[in-house]
């Protein structure tokens, strides 16, 4: 694959509850809202599950339970990206895609130390943008293999 | 003719002396592999090589490759150089003709022996039409992805224009077949266009059609085991150089048939468990002869049906796996817990080798030792719905059995409810279900707060699936009997719903540690389904379970230390079989058993087995209550006997020698063994058959 320039990095902004996080566009292979899951019994809590999608069979993480973030008290709809993994495609449950951005990769730093460590273990590094700090997320550590 | 005519019926002609050439290319490396293996047929075998080349010569010049017809010709003169000298074939002979042969093969893009072990490379993607309404955002992304062949979605990935041959035969039946689903489709029209319900006779035979249809195309991707064989010989001669081992393969069963894809991931994953087999359970000659072995250790590939499965095993006669030393290695690794290592039955401790990582080798050697090798194997079988097996004794060899579904893709599963969530099990594996209505409670019984279940003269282990699963089912309302390989147990579960053909989905990578799911499904509704693991739930739960196998006795060395015996319940009478000479056991269908002039048969897959008992030929049985038989099958001349049993207690080992019984003892019984704390006579069928024999020839 042709390497883009390193100043800056395409990414897919999308929130969970307050925080915003960033994921590169490069691993991102789909957006889809969050249809229904087969549930995988004994699995890590935050396997939602199995989808089908166009007759392929994808596990579905949810981020908000790696992470181990408070659940919001109403429900609303989620959404699902579809992240390219070391071992094939997987589903990141998210609740609200963005837009997608540049990020100037001068204001990348590593994650403080007060973060949130459920957060920040799964993080590459944090930016600081117009809009406040922005976590972007390292697809290697939560793909199904690795919770 | 025109111009254009004529330029197809080149491209025609090319392609004809294109595959004729391909084939002379594949049948040198098994001629030079001959020349080796069978010195007494030199002769003949150089003509053929001879022929091979030379045609392959011709060919060449016809499809202009200069450089092919070179190759060719040197071959040529150097097979004539090796004819001249009149010196017997040495492997230094050998080894120059398989290089040409090597670069034959590579010249016409043949996959050759050094492609073993390689990935093939995928298809090209497939454009799938994007059916969803997706948002602006969605689109936009879409539009800045970059395309990446490399996360194909296609997971039926084969070299796109692979030529395959079909059966006319076949062909002609696909035909028919496509004729009648063709009419069929035009009388739902008709019944849809009257808006009259369907007709049940309709869906009963387009249901039957395309059973048949699935059936016939899964022919089509069928292929004969034996055609990976030439690839083994190769690749054994080669350890044989790299280790400095005397060792030699054989094989059995080439005329299995297995699916394709199948057959070529089997290809690769045997790599591993050939080289392991060489590398860490052949011994060197030296010592071998010091054991009283032959110097010259000895594997086999072998492959037969076993009902609706292809069995394909890997036997070594090496020094085999010690479960101690995997186990401690597994414990210092952090693979297994103290714990659990204190509860490990010897053979849960073997079967450690095929977890992901693990390696025994002290050092890591060129061939093996790095931590890939069975867990490939286990992976690539139960992802396809199959199941490993290990056996192993100390000093005999190891014997690795995989057992497949026929067809790779395409399953048959029992579909069952577990808290409203079906589940699928493979349909091979379900012997029986029972519906509890209350009137089985006798056959059910506590022992130290375990529940088993008495099925005819067995008792089984019960576990609810739901426990397993980790899942609160509701009331049970079914019993399941599952056998997988050799192990029996039941299944409790809160509905039976219906038996399905799906197609098999491999499971994604993370999910392989549950050691719980096999594979998924996609289920005609388009949700998904999990495919059970019994086999990996039959490791984790029968632990404790000494195997039943029979399968290392014919790889046993003539002087054998001790002797194994199978513990049966035959008429009445409690015996111990010498396992030798035992070809298979298996479960005897009443339906199938009749009596002819006087003999007592049963049809087992189209083979007759006259059945005796320890007395002599069956009289009658009686099938009444739920008592069920089982059949040890033994081969006598040329006839297929069968000793009827009623139970299998166990097997033992043992190197007690027989206490004759005296000149009074029943024809058959060679003598006593104190076997388990028990006096057991020991049985000779062989002898009951002689002297049965000799008897008619006196009358």
């Amino acid at each position: 694959m042709p390497k883009k320039l390193a100043e800056n990095l395409e990414v897919l902004l999308f929130d969970i509850g307050d925080w915003r996080f960033a994921v590169e566009v490069s691993r991102t292979r789909d957006l889809l809202s969050l249809g229904p899951c087969t549930r995988v019994p004994s699995s890590h809590h935050a396997l939602l599950g199995l989808i089908n999608l166009r007759g392929e069979v994808l596990p579905v993480v949810r981020l908000r339970n790696v992470m181990r973030l408070p659940e919001p008290g109403d429900h609303q709809q989620e959404f699902n990206i579809i992240l390219r993994g070391q071992n094939g495609l997987f589903g990141l449950v998210i609740d609200r895609p963005r837009s997608l951005s540049s990020l100037d990769m001068t204001s990348k730093h590593s994650p403080p130390e007060t973060l949130n460590p459920n957060v920040a273990q799964r993080l590459q590094s944090v930016f600081s943008t117009a809009e406040g700090l922005l976590g972007l997320l390292d697809v290697d550590r939560v793909s199904p293999e690795c919770l | 003719m025109s111009v254009e005519d004529y330029s197809d019926f080149e491209d025609d002609l090319l392609e004809t002396f294109r595959v004729e050439a391909a084939e002379h290319a594949r049948s040198l490396e098994s001629l030079i592999l001959k020349l080796e293996n069978e010195p007494s047929q030199s002769a003949s075998l150089i003509e053929a090589i001879f022929r091979s080349i030379h045609s392959l010569k011709g060919c060449a010049g016809f499809l202009e490759t200069a450089e092919l017809e070179d190759v060719c010709h040197v071959a040529e003169s150097r097979l004539l150089e090796i004819v001249e000298g009149r010196k017997g074939i040495d492997s230094t002979d050998v080894d120059s003709l398989l290089e040409f042969s090597d670069k034959i093969s590579s010249l016409m893009g043949l996959a050759s022996y050094h492609s073993l072990g390689e990935s093939e490379s995928t298809g090209p993607e497939v454009e799938v039409p994007y059916p969803d309404d997706l948002e602006e955002l969605s689109a936009q992304l879409l539009r800045e992805l970059e395309p990446d062949p490399s996360f194909s979605p296609s997971s039926l990935a084969e070299p796109p224009d692979a030529p395959v041959k079909v059966r006319v035969g076949v062909l002609n039946e696909l035909m028919n077949l496509a004729g009648e689903l063709l009419v069929a489709r035009n009388q739902l029209k008709e019944v849809r266009r009257s808006g009259k319900a369907l007709p049940a006779k309709l869906f009963r035979q387009i249901d039957r059609l395309a059973g048949r249809l699935q059936d016939r195309v899964s022919e089509t991707r069928r292929e004969r085991f034996g055609s990976i064989f030439d690839g083994f010989s190769r690749l054994v001669r080669e350890l044989r150089s790299v280790t400095g081992k005397k060792v030699t393969i054989s094989f059995e069963g080439g005329e299995t048939e297995l699916d394709r894809e199948l057959l070529e991931v089997l290809r690769v994953a045997l790599v591993h468990t050939i080289r392991n087999s060489v590398d860490h359970g052949i011994e060197k000659s030296e010592e071998r002869e010091a054991l009283g072995k032959p110097s010259e250790g000895r594997l086999i590939l072998r492959s037969h049906y076993d009902d609706d499965e292809v069995v394909v095993e890997v036997a070594d006669d090496g020094k085999g796996i010690d479960p101690e030393e995997v186990a401690l290695k597994a414990l210092r690794d952090g693979l297994i817990s103290p714990g659990e290592y204190q509860a490990m039955s010897e053979s849960a401790k073997v079967q450690l080798i095929c977890r992901p990582g693990f390696s025994t080798a002290r050092e890591v050697t060129n061939l093996s030792g790095r931590g890939v090798g069975m867990d490939v194997l286990v992976s690539e079988v139960e992802g396809r719905g199959g199941s490993v097996e290990i056996a192993t004794s100390s000093g005999q060899g190891t014997v690795v059995k995989c057992r497949l579904p026929r067809s790779s893709f395409i399953s048959a599963v029992l579909k069952v409810i577990v808290d409203d969530q079906p589940f699928l099990l493979n349909q091979s594996h379900v012997q029986e279900f029972v519906w509890l209505d209350g009137r089985q409670s006798d056959a059910f019984e506590t022992i130290d707060g375990k529940t088993y279940y008495k099925h005819g003269r067995d008792v089984l282990p019960i576990w609810e699936l739901g426990d397993i699963l980790g899942i609160q089912g509701k009331e049970k309302q079914y019993l399941l009997l599952i056998k997988v390989g050799d192990s029996r147990f039941g299944l409790f579960v809160e509905e039976v719903l219906s038996f399905e053909k799906v197609v098999v989905k491999p499971l994604h990578m993370g999910l392989h540690g549950l050691e719980l799911y096999s594979g998924t499904a996609v289920m005609g509704s388009g949700r998904i389904a999990l495919i059970l693991d019994l086999a990996a739930i039959a490791r984790r739960y029968l632990l404790n379970r000494k195997p039943v196998s029979s399968s290392l006795e014919d790889m046993k060395p003539r002087e054998k230390p001790s002797s194994r015996y199978l513990i049966v319940v035959c008429d009445g009478e409690q015996l111990a079989i010498p396992l030798s000479g035992l070809k298979r056991m298996e479960e005897l269908d009443p339906e199938k058993v009749y009596r002819v002039a006087s003999r007592t048969i049963v049809e087992i897959r189209k083979e007759r087995v006259s059945l005796y008992d320890w007395r002599g030929p069956v009289r009658s049985l009686s099938f009444d209550g739920e008592g069920s038989f089982k059949v040890l099958r033994f081969h006598y001349e040329l006839e297929e006997v069968g000793l009827v049993v009623e139970k299998v207690v166990d097997i033992v080992k043992t190197n007690e020698t027989i206490q004759p019984f005296g000149s009074l003892a029943p024809t058959g019984i060679l003598g006593t063994l104190f076997l388990e704390g028990r006096l057991t006579s020991v049985f000779d069928f062989k002898q009951i058959l002689t002297h049965l024999e000799s008897a008619k020839g006196v009358a």
